[in-house]
């Protein structure tokens, strides 16, 4: 839906997903695998955004609820979730959101820059927005998904 | 010679051999300074010094040639008496090393020796032996006779290099002119008239011809001559130059080459790693046999077994004692002394704690630092100390001791103290902290500012610390390991550095633990009992104090917690039963409150992402049987959340004594299966061996004869640990029991440990919770033990089979309300 004829320019992979009725993506360059819902263990005493723990082949993963972490209204609807696994510089967590999307190559020179009114919490995640197709796809960082060592 | 083509991993080796002689000089070095008469002690330097020239010169590295050459000969001269150990020598050869640890760095990052001839050294080297350059340059024809300390072929000793006729330990091939006067036992045995030349270029030419034994075993070998000749003539040779041969080199430590071996880290790293996802399908196994024959949970037994003996194999070939990060302390404590001018003396006790390897790596830099600071700014100089009636002499003290789940390290000095007042202000001047934080602050919160990065006190920057990089990089050295760094100092008596770490071996035993609807794993090493209370017994034995509970547990009042609260969990409603985990947070045990203890289990610490670890109360998660994910809870810091038993910052002297003398019971610890198991040694007469064989049953019931009677057995494992009696694994070990108030039975062990002295007070007995047989539980080496009740023991064989086979391992942990036996007497 995406390969676009513009010819030459360099363009980025991203996997995309949604949470609620917001369409994000990722740089697949730090998506490790995707995967169904998981038997998760909470942690009792962590703030809401740690989802819990989950096994992954013998890894513990820690999964964070983007919901949360995006401050987004909660579910209402009973539907599955999924996971999306990601490598973080020394650790590896996974990404609980409500569907993937598709696999999309977007050129580089076209991400626009978060507007300022979106909210703060938002757009210290945030790298930037594509357009795409009627909708937008807002690329998110990775590595600022995880609360901050800010924030203690 | 820069190139080493083939040779490159003769020369790793070479490296790596070359680097263990020169911590084993450094410390002999440092022993003969203090006893500088022992000829015993410079013959053992002299030997390993010549090992590395010796191969040194085979790899064709000249500037370690050269320089170990010096160095030797100026061994020799003290060893033949020529010359005093002086402070000047010992300080010259510690340099020696030091440049010879640079050179194999340069050597190993570049592939060459580098540009450097070190000739300042060189020149005090030969000052020092006497301004006789010559001797310093050509190995020669002086080194004949009192070589042979390193070649006799009779002791079995650290493989040496001694010149080039023998096999050289890195290469084990002869050069190729095949002797002249580095054939040293091949000349010693013609000169003694032992052998013939002939002979002697005989051995020789075979050992061109690629035999790889040492030359006297050749010669053995060959008929020419024989082992006792060897060994004769070489006593008489080194009686001549007055060493002795015979008794092991005092002071200095076993060659660790005869002890242990050399293991590629790697596989190691592999084997521990799979042994951890043994133990997990192990683990799942045992959940599956819950549901099926007895013959599956038999094989599940013994596969339980095999994975517990091979995992603890495993994970000890990683554990290193403490004292490898101690290793270079003492000479850094003298170098530090003489430049610091103080005088200056370490303590260590300790060191036998093992912990894994990389906490090893990550703790030595940090100690190497914290020892210099001690001296540098810690220790008072002499006079100043004499002023104020302490000794001249500085002590420095490290010592490490166990704490449930945590190593304590403990870098202790008698010097000034640390003024918290002069910190505040040194901390306000450097804009770190304002006035006013500091006006709150207590004075070990001040203390602690040095901590912050950026300070300093060193008004200019010395040679030995104070670049302003100092505490703090120790402080984040340690968190890398999760540790923990504290300091604790009282003026003009002395300053304590206390590292904590936490023991994240991969594999602990743990009990597995159930808190409204979620499970934890909670480490036994922190856990020192188990209280189970059910119906009255949780209203009758917990009071109220305003709205803190408290269980009378013996004389004591126990704090408690609960679980829910500590981890804002609901807390569970109508309850009808509980289980205290007592657990002990340095001095002050408490109790934490949850629903049940459904198992013990080993389980595999898995490390946790940032996030969670942030939360504080967890020390790690790992997989339960099912495949689920499970927390691993830190004792000690829901001790610390739940403001109960603070740790007392300590003085610089802490003494973590156990009760002694009459309070103390003296109890036999042993091994069965996976558990320690104590008995109390006024119970028993003494140990034995039986053979297998001679064991005679009836049925169930098994007995040996012994001096003239049956003697019953009762099989531990079978009785506590649910694996059956292995018979075919050599002699029994059995524990026999005192006659005196009864009948004398045998019980047998897998192992029998130690004998270690345990405080009455402290090992519990088991509040509803026993299986007949186990009357309490103590922590011992930080293992949970549990102690038996000899005579419940003696009664069960006296009652017969019926009463084994009631001995289920299968409820373990769990109360059993329809257990007969059950004790529920505090």
């Amino acid at each position: 839906m995406t390969i676009s004829n513009v010819p030459s320019t360099a363009v980025d992979r991203y996997c995309t997903f949604w949470v609620g009725d917001q369409h994000y993506g990722l740089n697949v360059a730090s998506v490790r695998e995707v995967l169904q819902e998981q038997s998760t263990t909470s942690v009792p005493a962590a703030s809401a955004v740690i989802g819990g723990l989950i096994n992954l082949r013998g890894e513990i993963v820690t999964a964070v609820d983007l919901r949360c972490r995006l401050e987004l209204p909660a579910r209402t609807d009973e539907g599955r979730c999924m996971n999306i696994v990601v490598n973080l510089e020394d650790e590896v967590i996974s990404l609980v959101v409500d569907a993937v999307g598709d696999v999309v190559d977007l050129p580089a020179d076209r991400i626009e820059p978060v507007p300022d009114t979106v909210p703060a919490h938002v757009r210290e995640v945030m790298l930037g927005v594509h357009r795409s197709g009627n909708g937008l796809i807002q690329i998110l960082d990775a590595t600022k998904l995880v609360p901050g060592d800010g924030t203690d | 010679m820069t190139d080493f083509g083939g040779d490159l991993e003769l020369v790793q080796d070479f490296i790596v051999e070359g680097r263990e002689a020169l911590d084993v000089i450094d410390e002999s070095l440092l022993s003969l300074e203090n006893s500088p008469g022992d000829l015993g002690l410079v013959a053992e330097i002299f030997r390993r010094m010549h090992s590395v020239k010796g191969a040194s010169g085979f790899l064709g590295l000249e500037r370690v040639e050269s320089l170990s050459h010096a160095g030797e000969s100026l061994l020799a001269r003290v060893r033949d008496g020529e010359l005093p150990f002086t402070e000047a020598i010992a300080s010259a050869l510690l340099d020696l090393m030091d440049v010879l640890r640079e050179l194999f760095t340069v050597l190993e990052t570049t592939g060459s020796e580098g540009t450097e001839r070190y000739e300042p050294l060189r020149a005090t080297l030969e000052q020092l032996l006497g301004g006789d350059p010559a001797a310093a340059d050509a190995p020669g024809a002086d080194e004949a006779p009192p070589a042979p300390a390193a070649e006799t072929p009779a002791s079995d000793e650290a493989p040496t290099a001694a010149g080039v006729g023998d096999a050289a330990p890195v290469t084990e091939l002869p050069k190729a002119d095949g002797g002249g006067p580095k054939s040293m036992i091949g000349r010693i045995l013609v000169d003694g008239n032992l052998i013939t030349e002939a002979q002697l270029q005989a051995a020789l030419v075979a050992k061109q011809g690629g035999d790889k034994r040492r030359l006297g075993e050749v010669l053995i070998a060959l008929g020419y001559t024989s082992q006792e000749d060897i060994e004769q003539l070489v006593t008489a040779q080194l009686a001549q130059v007055g060493v002795e041969v015979a008794e092991p080199p005092s002071g200095t430590a076993k060659a660790t080459a005869e002890s242990s071996i050399r293991v590629d880290i790697d596989l190691l790293d592999g084997i521990v790693g799979l042994v951890g996802e043994l133990v997990l399908t192990r683990n799942q196994i045992v959940q599956a046999a819950d549901e099926d024959t007895a013959t599956l949970g038999r094989r599940t037994s013994e596969l339980a077994y095999i994975t517990s003996a091979l995992q603890e194999q495993a994970l000890r070939t990683r554990m290193q004692r403490v004292e490898n990060a101690w290793r270079s302390l003492p000479r850094v404590l003298r170098d530090v002394s003489k430049v610091a001018g103080k005088k200056a003396q370490l303590e260590m006790t300790g060191e036998g704690i093992e912990l894994d390897r990389t906490i090893i790596e990550a703790i030595r830099d940090p100690l190497v630092h914290l020892v210099r600071n001690a001296v540098d700014h810690g220790l008072e100089p002499a006079d100043e100390r004499a002023a104020s009636g302490k000794a001249e002499m500085g002590t420095i003290r490290l010592s490490a001791i166990q704490d449930g789940g945590h190593v304590i390290i403990e870098v202790a000095d008698d010097g000034g103290g640390i003024d918290p007042e002069r910190i505040a202000t040194a901390a306000i001047s450097k804009n770190l902290v304002t006035a006013d934080e500091v006006a709150t602050m207590s004075d070990a919160e001040k203390v602690n500012l040095i901590l912050t990065p950026g300070f300093s006190m060193a008004k200019q920057v010395t040679k030995i610390s104070g670049r302003g990089v100092g505490m703090d990089v120790v402080a984040s050295n340690i968190k890398e390991i999760r540790g923990t760094l504290e300091i604790a100092s009282q003026p003009g008596i002395g300053t304590a550095i206390r590292l904590s770490i936490p023991l994240t071996l991969a594999i602990v035993p743990a009990l597995v633990v159930t808190c409204g609807d979620e499970l934890f794993a909670v480490p036994q090493a922190s856990v020192v009992e188990l209280v189970r209370l059910q119906g009255d017994d949780l209203t009758n034995r917990i009071d109220w104090i305003h709205s803190a509970p408290v269980l009378q547990l013996r004389e004591q009042l126990l704090p408690l917690v609960e679980m829910t609260d500590v981890l804002d969990m609901p807390r569970v409603a109508d309850r009808t039963a509980a289980t205290i985990i007592v657990v002990q947070s340095g001095d002050q045990p408490f109790g934490i409150i949850v629903d049940r203890v459904t198992k013990a289990e080993e389980v595999v610490v898995k490390p946790l992402s940032r996030q969670v670890q942030k939360v504080g109360v967890y020390a790690g998660a790992t997989v339960m049987g099912d495949g689920s994910a499970a927390l691993i809870l830190d004792v000690t810091a829901i001790a610390r959340l739940s403001s109960v038993g603070m740790t007392a910052v300590p003085g610089p002297s802490q003494s973590t004594a156990v009760a002694d003398g009459a309070d103390s019971e003296a109890v036999l610890t042993v091994s069965v299966g996976k558990r320690r198991v104590g008995l109390a040694t006024t119970e028993l007469e003494r140990l034995e061996k039986v053979d297998p064989a001679t064991v005679e049953w009836s049925g169930n019931e098994a007995v040996v004869q012994y001096r003239g009677r049956l003697l019953p057995l009762l099989f531990l494992g079978e009785v506590i640990d649910g694996h059956p009696p292995l018979l075919d694994e050599g002699p029994l070990r059995v524990v026999v029991t005192s006659e005196e108030s009864s009948t004398s039975i045998g019980l047998v062990v897998d192992q029998v440990l130690d004998v270690v002295d345990i405080d009455p007070g402290t090992a519990d007995r088991l509040g509803g919770q026993g299986r007949p047989g186990v009357v309490g539980s103590v922590v011992a080496d930080g293992i949970l033990t549990e102690l038996l009740d000899v005579p419940a023991l003696i009664a069960m064989v006296d009652a017969g089979p019926l009463l084994n086979s009631a001995m289920s391992p299968s409820a373990d942990s769990t109360a059993s309300s329809s257990d007969p036996a059950v004790d529920t007497a505090a």
